[in-house]
């Protein structure tokens, strides 16, 4: 038999947790559609990358220039076809840890660049790992997460949703 | 992009804007305000069909002067354009969805019929069988005069938004894409068949997340109250409803056949008239 006490303790959880996914609830649209365009944004970028090197790409010897850690990506230095030198990122998310210890500044590596002069030329891809970068996935599991949890939160409380569809009095009621 | 066609596009995308407030109007006010040139049109049909005459007057000029303009100009007027089209798309798209017309299951047949046929000859037979599947189940709905639960109209509206995307994925959007169009016609049409599908895409992240309200049971009287303001129960007679069809039929066949109008804005402007004509001369005279 359950104590009015506990009763009392459980009462009081259960409406900080309701308040409190409500304040989660509130952002959580937000969230979900900051998560879409951003991987909207990557699955384009990453396509586009690949239509790139398979229409434009070109292999050379580049040279590391530096890492940089925060981006996940290094900055490599080549000489292009016309005989100009070019600088370039190459982006790490594609390679496996063993591949990313062995690209380090000063380092030679055999990267496809991009040989036209578009968007998104600087990027480039390791020769030896280019079907690496074709079977990766387009977007992060970041971003999945992301849309998973606002998801969940809005399958909890889908109030803020419907802001504009329904009645505010009928929207929180209990 | 010379001068005319982006106006073309701007005329479109205001026209059309225009056709979703007179919809939006009609369809939740008893009693819109007249016309004051034309007292039987409504005062917004009356706006929409000066801006239309304005707007074609200033296109056939810019057609007929076709004025040098810099690159610099052109970016600027194409800017003005997209500038407040977004901020449009997000605001009725995302926060306040009041334009968005009422469909009923018919609308979505005749909907989902237009992007049947507008599916590449090459795909794939489980792509074939996706999009079959739900479209049979949407025309047995169709067929009946039984009120739809909420919770299958909202799955029902989420099908229809699907199909708007369809469209709008296969037109690949850019709102001033010019390799697709030649005519100011086509332009204009791809201006207000632009807004109205990126209008409706936007709108699909918003209702996939209220369709979350159906998984607990708690929440699913928020998708009763919100539906009836995207869903219409009355539907128009069976005989007219396969007339209108039939008619759809024949003039998208016709046109592949005689290649009078290109294919894309001819799929575009069936879908506007569609969603915002085909409940008009049959809205009142059911019981």
């Amino acid at each position: 038999m359950k104590l009015p006490v506990d009763q009392g303790k459980r009462g009081i959880v259960g409406a900080i947790a309701n308040v409190f996914l409500l304040c989660l609830a509130v952002l959580a649209p937000l969230m979900f559609l900051v998560g879409i365009i951003s991987l909207i944004d990557q699955w384009g970028a990453h396509h586009r990358f690949l239509n790139n090197l398979e229409s434009y790409g070109k292999t050379v010897d580049a040279v590391v220039s530096y890492i940089d850690e925060d981006y996940n990506r290094a900055g490599v230095s080549f000489i292009d076809a016309s005989g100009t030198e070019r600088s370039g990122t190459l982006s790490l998310r594609y390679y496996t840890p063993e591949v990313i210890e062995t690209i380090r500044p000063g380092a030679t590596i055999r990267v496809i660049y991009i040989d036209r002069l578009i968007s998104e030329s600087e990027k480039t891809a390791l020769a030896d790992f280019y079907s690496e970068v074709k079977k990766a996935p387009p977007v992060l599991a970041d971003y999945w997460w992301v849309l998973g949890i606002s998801w969940l939160i809005i399958a909890i409380k889908p109030q803020f949703v419907f802001l504009g569809m329904v009645d505010y009095d009928q929207l929180i009621k209990v | 992009m010379e001068l005319a066609p982006n106006l073309a596009v701007a005329a479109g995308i205001i026209v059309e804007i225009l056709l979703l407030w007179e919809t939006a109007d009609r369809q939740r006010d008893a009693g819109p305000a007249p016309g004051i040139l034309a007292p039987r049109l409504s005062r917004i049909q009356e706006i929409t069909l000066i801006v239309l005459i304005v707007s074609w007057i200033c296109i056939a000029l810019a057609e007929y002067v076709n004025p040098p303009l810099s690159l610099n100009t052109l970016s600027f007027i194409q800017n003005a354009i997209m500038g407040p089209s977004f901020f449009f798309l997000f605001i009725f798209g995302m926060v306040i969805p009041k334009l968005m017309p009422r469909i009923n299951e018919q609308t979505i047949v005749a909907i989902n019929l237009i992007v049947l046929i507008s599916l590449p000859a090459g795909i794939d037979w489980y792509w074939l069988a996706a999009l079959l599947l739900p479209s049979l189940g949407v025309l047995v709905i169709a067929l009946t005069n039984r009120i739809i639960h909420p919770g299958v109209k909202s799955l029902l509206y989420f099908w229809y938004l699907i199909c708007l995307f369809i469209i709008s994925y296969q037109n690949s959007y850019d709102l001033l894409a010019s390799d697709q169009w030649s005519t100011s016609l086509e332009y204009f049409i791809g201006g207000a068949s632009g807004i109205f599908l990126l209008l409706h895409s936007i709108f699909l992240v918003r209702f996939f997340l209220m369709l979350t309200a159906n998984i607990l049971p708690q929440n699913r009287y928020l998708v009763s109250l919100a539906m009836p303001q995207l869903f219409d129960d009355q539907q128009i007679p069976l005989l007219k409803f396969f007339g209108i069809l039939a008619i759809l039929a024949v003039i998208i066949v016709a046109n592949q056949l005689t290649g009078l109008v290109a294919s894309a804005s001819l799929l575009n402007l069936l879908i506007l008239l569609v969603v915002h004509f085909m409940d008009r001369p049959f809205a009142l005279d059911q019981t």
